[in-house]
This record gives structure tokens, C-alpha cells and sequence, in this order.
């Protein structure tokens, strides 16, 4: 899952002249849990209409977050949806099961920009970014103690044309992004909150605006179990009709 | 007092004439000087009452879920399959961005590149633009041959439309020769877009990667979004420009609103012009005196420019934009002619009749006036005083309509006695010509139609009151018709454009129904009795042959659920598969579609679809008659009163057509209540004027044969009653109390000079009969209406022609021989 893609280890020293490559291939490069489960409360928030509702997760997640499985406990109406990503060089697998309509739907690179869950989180969102999908600059800023990077897409599918992430300097944690739209428009404004443990540093919250919507989520993540034993089986479409075996 | 005034008035007439010309033009020109704040306004929409029920439910469905009502452009090639016309295509998606671009106050355009689609298969739901959003850029622009990106395209969306016919009927024309644009307006209350781009800078798409022009004719237009006639004119153009090379219909009820008040104004002054010449030529037959028709014509455009004058002014000093001149005062002039016209008549025919016998232009004219000014000061009174009770009307801007042709008819009355008698007296009148030496035929007529009174009152009376008798029964078979498409003649092209968009569409007209339930519970857990219900609904509407189509949130589930599972049926079998459903659109992206959301569930709805309580349905009509239109509403209410309970759903029925068919109610209605309160004023003002409560009943008399006449023989002849034509209550009443009044009025004065009782209703007759007749036979110009190419005007200009005969029939027959009979000799 992309935030968990950012689960930063411990500190870096960096030289003052460093490019942007090669500060993304060092947040791309630092070491994730192998396995990790939590429990997930997505709140979505209409703001102009002031609105909220929250939905809550349980989250498995494998090889820095390529595979994962979600199952929805609540609301009633959506309990036992579930969602499968399987992320690999050819080809992205991203699956959603309806156990009302019995069906699984998969989501195919065309739709990928759509909204994940109803949430301002995109499918898109929910991927690993690929390091070469992107060129790379750092912005000067006033602040000492944070880098600004500016990634620029070179993927005509993607729904962004470009993300600026600010960045600690000792620690390497993205504390905040825009996203920008086709238009260079800014459509998501993220903020980043971590906690660490067991030498790593883990996003325990994101709260995600889509500026041009009006609409905010928020993601707590509790829970948090990590390097357990999971095995690779759990990542199959089968496992997505089976709420009750992975939610207890 | 009265008295004081008359002789002050004859006294500088006949003594100061040209003073009293000067003085009497300039205040007309200075009441004139208000057209500097005259406006004229053709939105018909701001005319309508706001406080009528069907207009709050109207305002609550539009605030909630948009505009209801879409103008309609189709364009093609009879014959020819659009869909195998790329540049058909392109066009439709260039004039599309253009309306929206270019237009202030459109708010959304259903057209082939707007089309949003919900498809899929197996494993995926797609919710998104039908027309792929590359079409634009696969097109080889200067060559003829279709590409494969391009015939890809347009493939799918064949394919689409194939598996969903329903959806195609929107969109493309049953022949498939013709595409459909439907454009929304903004609704009144959203007033914050801003949709002009700059005009120097020609329109390019910024999605496609080939660039194209949508032309250099930029027009500005600074539009108010609400007004339908200032939005229809510039989306003709842009279709003039865009579409041109193609057959182009636009229909739909906001396109009627906006084309039709500027043609019946374009259509009224052109006829009234050929009226007035008609009305010239027939006066100049019987007066033989140019001078004569010509003063008679100042004193009408005099208190013709002082109404407008008069209307501009009091928006002036008011602020008041119930003085505005819309289509519904579009009758004033028309009404305005026929009264002034009276006064001049008779003062004129008058002073040619008393020059004859006493060979003296002074005396004559004095003695004209003498006679005269008395009824003509009364029937101006009870004119005014009838259309200034149509303020009782629910119309606000009736206030600014009866208070401007009161004016009017006072000003006409002023001009009769001051600037008239003036130019009368200016002019030497030669005793040896023949208007003045000679009767004219309509004399003849007058003195027969009197001698015929005098001698067989009682077959006259009873003749009068059988041909009365026989025209209420007419009064119930009187069809109350506002549609406004039924307006148009058979062959006109507005009615055969909408009739080709009903015939090959949708349909252009429309059913809102709002309903108010627990679609969803506050889990987003859907009821699936209520979706069954809604459904059903839709089902009981689409079989009638008047409804082409319905469409509710629950196409929009059923069409999802089809998708995803492949299902065929339009019915979601269960609770766990509306749920599902629910569930499935609640986590789609619904960027796309969110506006047609809005319109389905109101601007609230929740994207999670959680408590959801209120939907809208709406059923697309073919144009169809008022009488259907109800008993249309009265079988869906009577529909959902059987199948829904009232303490689980409320539904409330509307939309333009429902709206507008109340409002024409109304105003019939008022019509009716303005009818029976001016003829209960007439009653009082004549009764107190001539101190007999005995005169007042006579006067009524005449007047009430007039309607019923009038109706009577509206619902004979199949002649529709409309607001228009309801109006014209006002104009026979109008005329009809001038006659009366002129032949009561008369007959006293003859009573009090003491003339034998066997002459006076002769000499009544030959001194009244006259300008009565020719005060009608000039009115023959309003025939001219009947070249209109709107119904009602046709029918306005026949129903005038007959008002002034059924008018001139009460008093010269029922009101002589009743005072014939009854020997009325007390005065």
C-alpha cells in the first residue's frame, strides 16, 4: 500500500548535493516490514456538506505492501467487501469482492484513477510508485530541516502530472504531498503522521483532501502487527470471499 | 362640478383650439418622456405567480435537483445514418462545448460527447464518458477516410446503444439519422456561473492533442441565465454555426418560453399596423373625410404613446418592475385601439351628424360635447374601473397591465375632449361635402336596425335572447388549451420541430415526480419495498402511450447491476443485490456522473448513499393537450395515492407543463372573478351616475349578453380558452358598457329635452346606432390577426370581430326593445 511504502527505517546522512533521483531512490530503497496487519478506520468527510462516516479495515499486507488483502467490518452494508492488490513488473492486479452480488470486479489500468472505496484515495494511491515512472527535482526551501521534492510524471495513464513531497532531512518521512492534476491543478493535499516501532518508522495516520472536490479522509491505523508469518497463499482472489477465516 | 368642468373644457376648445392642441400635445409628449424608463421584458417565466402551489413545488424540485426542463436541438440528414458521419459527430461535440462556453446560464448539455455511460462486464463497472474523450484527435481532419481509432470509437458507442435502446432513444432519432442535444438552463436561483471564455481567443480543446477551431463568429452574449429569451437566441446562432450544414428542429418547453413572447410581439405590431390601415380605410368609407380618420387617429397613438409613457414612468417612480411591458401586455395596445378608437368615433360621427342639421361648426361641436362628454367621461370610469379590478388576479404583473390601460382610457378621454373638439374646430368643414351632407350607408343601417326596434320590440327581444339562450350551451363545451406548442398552426415550423424531436426522441415535454421516503437508512441500508415500489412506478408510467420514457436512481442501480453481473433483467431480484448494488456504486467513481445524481437525488445526496430520502422520477411526454396533460396527473395520482401510503411517502407532482396548466387556471379563473366584479362595478358606478338602479341593471344587460355570446360561441367554434383569450372578457366588457352606456346616456338626454316618447328610441338608435356600428365596422381591421401564424391570435382577431358584433348587438337590439318595451319614460 503506498503509504506503507513510505514506512522509513532509521536515520540518514546525506550529502548537501544530492539529486533529486537519487533522494527517491533512497526513500524507495530503505527498509520495510516484511509482513504487517492493522486495523484501518477510513473516515470520509464531506466537508461542505459536513458530513462524516467511518468505515473500518482489517489490513494484510506482504513484500513492502506489493501484495494486500482489506476486508470491510463495518459499515453493515459493506461488511465483507474485500480488496486484493497483487503489484508485480508486469502487471498490476487489483481486485474488489461485492459478497452481496457474489461477483469480483477487477479494476483495470483505465480505472485507476477512480476514488478507492468511496475515500479521495485513488487506486493509483493504493500503488507503489515506480522509481522511473517519474523525473526528479529538488526545490530550495527556507525550512533547513526538510527537503522538497518535486516528482514529474512520465505516465500518460496516470491521473497526476505531478507531486510535490516534503520531506524530513533526518529521517527521510514525507510529512505532506500535493498531488496535481492533467491541468497542473492541485487536486490532493496529504499529511503524513508516523510513529515507530520495531526500528521502523510507520505511518500511523494520513489525512487526504481532494481540494477540487471538497472531500477529506482520514486514515488512523491501529493495531499494527508486523514481521509476522503470512504466507503467500493468503494473497489469492479465493481469499476475498473469505471474511470470516481472516476476520475474527 | 362635473358641469363646471365640461363647460371649462367645450369653452377653451372651441375658443382657444390651437392653444388647447399645443397644450394637450405637449403633456402627451411629456407623459411620452417615461418611455425613457420603459422596458420591455420577454421572460415569460418572471411573469408567473410565485406563490401558486405547483410553482413552490416547481421552485423546491429545481432547488433540489436542478433545472427540470431542456431545450432540444437535433441535427441530421434525413435518411443517413449520423453514427456513420464522424464530423456529425465532431460538430455535435463543438457546439455542445460552444452553448456551454459560450452561453451564460446553461448549466448542463445531454449530448453524444456529454453522455456518460454505465457499462461493464464480468469483473469491471465502468462509469464514464461514452464518447471516447480521443475522438476529437483520431479524426483525420482534411480527409474523407474514417480511421480505425476513429471507427473504433464510434463502434463502441453503437454497440453500447445497441445493448441499451433505451438510452439511444435520448441521444440518437429512432432512423438513427439524427443526434439530440438536450441543454439545461440554470435553474433561477443559480446565478454564479460564468461560462464566457474570451472571445478574442479562438476555443481550442485542451484534452485532444489535435487542435481545432469551433469558428471565429465569438459572439458575447451578456445574458441573464434565467430569462429562456435571452438564452434561445444565441444557442440558434451557435447551431446556425456549428450545425448549419445539417436539418436542424429545436424544441422543448424553455425554447417555446424564449421564442414565442418575441414572436407574438414581432407578429402583434406588424398586424396591428395592417389593422390600423384597415381601420383607416374603413373609417375614411363611412366619414369620407381624411381629416376626419386623421384626428381620429391622433387621439388613438396619443393615448397610445401616453400609456407607455405612464407605464415608464411609474417604473420610474416605483421600481417596480410590475410595469414592465412582457408578452402578457403585448394585448394592451390591441385593447387600447378599440377603446380610444370609440371616443373618437363617436365624437366625431356625432359632430358631422349635428353639422348637418345645424349647418354651424361651433354649435355642432358644442353640442356634441355636451352630449357626449358625460357618457364618454362614464364609460371611461367603468372601463378603468373594470380593468383595474384584474389587480384581484394572482398575477402581480396585472398590476402593471390594469393600471396602464386604465391610463390610457382616461388619457383617451382627456384627448377626446381637449385635443379632438380642438382639431375639429381648426379645420373649415365644407356643409357641402359629402361626409357632412350626406348619410353614410352605416346611418342607413342604424336608423333601419332602430325603426325594426321601434316597431317589433318584442320579436327583436325575443330573437336577441334565443340567439343568447342558444350560445350558453356553447359556454360548456369551451376547452381551456395552453399548451404553448398547440399554439402554433399545423404546418409552422416550431410546432412540426417539436413534433419531429416528440415523434423521434424522448419527447419534449416533461413529468416531475418528487418522492419523499427511506430510500436508505443511515447504514446506506437500502428498502427494498420502496425501490420495488419505484420501480413499479416507472413501469405504470412507461405504459402509457403519452410517456416515451421514465428515468429515476433506479435506472441508474438496475443499469449498474445489469452491468456488473450481466444480467438482463431490469429488476434487481433481492435485498442482498440492491445492497450489493449500492455498495458496488458507492465505492465507483462517480466524477462523472455526479450531476446526473444531483438531478436524480438532489444536490444533498450523499455519495455513500447513506439516508437517502428523496428522489426525483421524471417521465418525458410527447406534447400533448392541456386536457391530457390532466387527466395525465389526476390517473399518476391517483396511481400513487393506491400504492404508496401517505405516512411512509410523500409525492408531489410538477414541472413546467403541470405548472403552467395551474397558472392558466388561475387565470381563467381571475378572468371569470374580473368579469363578475366589473360588472357588479359597472352596475354601481352607472346606477349612482344616473341615480337609477334601473339604468345600471339596463346597462349590464347588453354586457352580459356580450359574454355569454362571446363564450358561447368560443365553445362552438372550438376555439380555445387561454390567457389570451380569457382576456378578452376584458375587452368586451370594455366596449360593451361604452355602447350601453352611450345608448342609455342618450336616451335620458332625449327623455330630459322632452322629445315624444314614440321618437326617442328612434332617434336614440339613429344618434348612437351610428358610431356604434362604425366604432365596430373600423374594428374590422383586427382580421388582420387571423394572418398570425399563432393560433390564439387568430382566435384573439375573430373574437374581437365578434366582440364588437355581439357587443353592438346587446345594445342596439336587447337593451332598445327591453326600453322599448318596458317604455321606460322616467329618467
Amino acid at each position: 500500500m503506498y503509504f506503507l511504502l513510505l514506512a522509513i527505517s532509521s536515520s540518514f546522512l546525506i550529502s548537501e548535493d544530492i539529486s533529486g533521483y537519487d533522494l527517491a531512490k533512497m526513500i524507495d530503497e530503505k527498509k520495510q516490514p516484511k509482513t504487517s496487519k492493522s486495523e484501518i478506520s477510513m473516515t470520509l468527510m464531506d466537508i461542505s456538506k459536513n458530513r462524516n462516516k467511518t468505515k473500518n479495515i482489517i489490513s494484510i499486507s506482504k513484500d513492502d505492501g506489493n501484495k494486500m488483502l482489506m476486508f470491510f467490518k463495518s459499515p453493515k452494508r459493506d461488511k465483507g467487501v474485500s480488496f486484493l492488490k497483487i503489484e508485480s513488473d508486469n502487471k498490476d492486479k487489483l481486485s474488489l469482492f461485492i459478497p452481496k452480488l457474489k461477483k469480483i470486479r477487477r479494476i483495470s489500468s483505465n480505472n485507476q484513477s477512480d476514488s478507492f472505496m468511496g475515500s479521495d484515495l485513488s487506486f493509483e494511491d493504493m500503488l507503489s510508485r515506480d522509481l522511473e515512472d517519474f523525473d526528479y527535482k529538488i526545490i530550495d526551501l527556507e525550512d533547513e530541516t526538510m527537503y522538497l521534492l518535486e516528482s514529474i510524471s512520465k505516465d500518460s495513464e496516470s491521473e497526476y502530472s505531478r507531486h510535490l513531497s516534503w520531506i524530513t532531512k533526518q529521517d527521510l518521512l514525507i510529512k505532506k504531498e500535493q498531488s496535481f492534476d492533467k491541468n497542473g491543478n492541485l487536486l490532493k493535499e496529504k499529511f503524513f503522521s508516523q510513529t515507530f516501532k520495531k526500528n521502523y518508522h510507520l505511518i500511523s495516520k494520513i489525512d487526504v483532501t481532494n481540494i477540487q472536490e471538497n472531500h477529506r479522509t482520514v486514515l488512523e491505523i491501529n493495531n499494527l502487527e508486523i514481521d509476522n508469518s503470512i504466507d503467500d497463499d493468503v494473497f489469492q482472489e479465493k481469499n476475498l470471499k473469505r471474511f470470516d477465516k481472516f476476520v475474527k | 362640478m362635473f358641469q363646471k368642468i365640461k363647460n371649462y373644457l367645450i369653452y377653451q376648445s372651441i375658443s382657444f383650439p390651437l392653444r388647447t392642441t399645443i397644450l394637450s400635445v405637449s403633456f402627451t409628449l411629456f407623459i411620452f418622456l417615461g418611455i425613457l424608463s420603459f422596458k420591455v421584458d420577454d421572460d415569460l417565466v418572471k411573469t408567473f405567480p410565485q406563490d401558486l402551489p405547483s410553482k413552490i413545488i416547481w421552485d423546491e424540485i429545481q432547488n433540489e435537483f436542478g433545472q427540470t426542463e431542456y431545450i432540444f436541438v437535433s441535427f441530421g440528414k434525413p435518411g443517413k445514418n449520423i453514427l456513420n458521419d464522424p464530423w456529425a459527430i465532431a460538430q455535435s461535440k463543438i457546439f455542445t462545448d460552444a452553448v456551454l462556453n459560450q452561453v451564460q446560464g446553461i448549466d448542463k448539455i445531454i449530448s453524444l460527447s456529454t453522455y456518460n455511460k454505465i457499462d461493464g462486464d464480468e469483473y469491471e463497472l465502468i462509469i464514464g464518458p461514452l464518447q471516447d474523450e480521443n475522438f476529437m484527435s483520431s479524426l483525420n481532419f482534411g480527409d474523407d477516410k474514417i480511421n480505425n481509432e476513429t471507427q473504433f470509437i464510434i463502434d463502441d458507442i453503437k454497440n453500447y446503444f445497441k445493448k441499451n435502446p433505451e438510452q439511444k432513444k435520448r441521444i440518437i432519432s429512432q432512423n438513427n439519422d439524427f443526434l439530440n442535444i438536450a441543454i439545461r438552463p440554470f435553474y433561477s436561483d443559480e446565478k454564479d456561473r460564468n461560462g464566457i471564455w474570451d472571445v478574442d481567443e479562438p476555443y481550442t480543446d485542451s484534452n485532444s492533442n489535435g487542435e481545432y477551431d469551433i469558428g471565429e463568429e465569438f459572439i458575447d452574449y451578456p445574458l441573464e441565465p434565467t430569462n429562456y429569451s435571452e438564452i434561445v437566441p444565441p444557442i440558434k446562432d451557435l447551431a446556425q454555426i456549428h450545425l448549419g450544414d445539417y436539418e436542424i428542429h429545436f424544441a422543448g418547453q424553455p425554447y417555446l418560453a424564449g421564442e414565442t413572447p418575441s414572436l407574438i410581439k414581432t407578429d402583434v405590431s406588424t398586424l396591428m399596423i395592417i389593422g390600423i390601415i384597415i381601420m383607416f380605410i374603413i373609417l375614411f368609407l363611412n366619414l369620407r373625410s381624411v381629416y376626419a380618420v386623421f384626428i381620429i387617429l391622433i387621439t388613438i397613438i396619443g393615448s397610445f404613446l401616453a400609456m407607455l409613457g405612464f407605464m415608464g414612468w411609474m417604473r420610474y417612480l416605483t421600481s417596480s418592475n410590475y410595469f414592465d411591458f412582457t408578452m402578457m401586455n403585448t394585448s394592451m395596445p390591441i385593447i387600447l385601439l378599440t377603446i380610444a378608437n370609440s371616443d373618437g368615433v363617436h365624437i366625431v360621427s356625432r359632430f358631422f351628424r349635428e353639422l348637418r342639421k345645424i349647418k354651424n361648426k361651433e354649435d355642432a361641436i358644442k353640442i356634441t360635447l355636451e352630449s357626449l362628454t358625460q357618457p364618454i367621461f362614464l364609460t371611461s370610469i367603468t372601463t378603468s374601473a373594470a380593468f383595474i379590478t384584474m389587480i384581484s388576479s394572482p398575477l402581480e404583473y396585472m398590476i402593471g397591465y390594469s393600471f396602464g390601460i386604465a391610463f390610457g382610457v382616461m388619457w383617451a378621454l382627456v384627448l377626446s375632449c381637449t385635443l379632438l373638439p380642438s382639431l375639429i374646430i381648426l379645420k373649415n368643414w365644407s356643409l357641402k361635402s359629402r361626409a357632412i351632407s350626406n348619410e353614410s350607408t352605416l346611418e342607413k343601417i342604424a336608423s333601419l336596425i332602430g325603426k325594426i326596434v321601434v316597431q317589433k320590440p318584442k320579436e327583436v327581444l325575443t330573437a336577441g335572447l334565443l340567439i343568447v339562450g342558444i350560445s350558453i350551451i356553447g359556454i360548456w363545451f369551451v376547452n381551456v388549451e395552453v399548451n404553448v406548442i398547440k399554439f402554433y398552426k399545423q404546418g409552422n415550423p416550431i410546432r412540426e420541430s417539436t413534433i419531429f424531436v416528440d415523434d423521434n426522441f424522448t419527447g419534449t415535454m416533461n413529468l416531475s415526480i418528487k418522492l419523499e421516503s427511506d430510500f436508505t437508512d443511515s447504514d446506506g441500508i437500502p428498502d427494498y419495498e420502496n425501490y420495488l415500489k419505484l420501480y413499479k412506478l416507472q413501469e405504470y408510467l412507461e405504459k402509457n402511450d403519452q410517456i416515451s420514457m421514465t428515468f429515476s436512481f433506479a435506472d441508474v442501480l438496475s443499469q449498474s447491476y445489469k452491468a456488473f453481473t450481466n444480467d438482463t433483467n431490469d429488476l434487481i431480484p433481492n435485498q442482498d443485490a440492491l445492497e450489493g448494488t449500492y455498495t458496488m456504486l458507492s465505492i465507483s467513481d462517480k466524477s462523472d456522473i455526479d450531476d446526473d445524481l444531483i438531478s436524480l437525488l438532489g444536490k444533498d445526496y450523499d455519495t455513500d448513499f447513506y439516508n437517502i430520502d428523496k428522489m426525483l422520477v421524471t417521465a418525458m411526454i410527447k406534447t400533448i393537450s392541456t386536457d391530457e396533460i390532466q387527466k395525465l396527473i389526476a390517473e399518476t395520482q391517483n396511481y400513487i395515492d393506491n400504492n404508496y401510503s401517505s405516512e411512509n411517502t410523500k409525492t408531489y407532482i410538477s414541472g413546467l407543463s403541470v405548472f403552467i396548466n395551474d397558472f392558466v387556471d388561475i387565470i381563467v379563473q381571475s378572468s371569470m372573478t374580473s368579469i363578475f366584479l366589473s360588472i357588479v362595478l359597472i352596475l354601481i358606478i352607472t346606477g349612482l351616475f344616473f341615480s337609477s338602479f334601473k339604468w345600471g341593471l339596463l346597462s349590464i344587460i347588453p354586457l352580459g349578453s356580450a359574454v355569454v355570446l362571446n363564450f358561447g360561441l368560443m365553445g362552438l367554434s372550438g376555439i380555445d380558452l387561454n390567457h389570451m383569450t380569457a382576456l378578452l372578457s376584458s375587452v368586451i366588457i370594455g366596449v360593451g358598457v361604452d355602447f350601453s352606456i352611450h345608448y342609455i346616456s342618450d336616451y335620458r338626454r332625449n327623455l330630459i329635452n322632452e322629445v315624444p316618447f314614440e321618437k326617442i328610441n328612434l332617434m336614440t338608435s339613429q344618434d348612437v346606432g351610428y358610431p356604434v356600428l362604425l366604432d365596430v365596422a373600423s374594428n374590422m381591421g383586427f382580421i388582420a390577426l387571423f394572418f398570425s401564424i399563432l393560433i390564439p391570435l387568430n382566435h384573439m382577431g375573430g373574437l374581437m370581430v365578434f366582440a364588437m358584433i355581439s357587443t353592438s348587438f346587446g345594445t342596439l337590439t336587447i337593451l332598445a326593445s327591453l326600453i322599448q318595451i318596458l317604455k321606460v319614460k322616467k329618467v
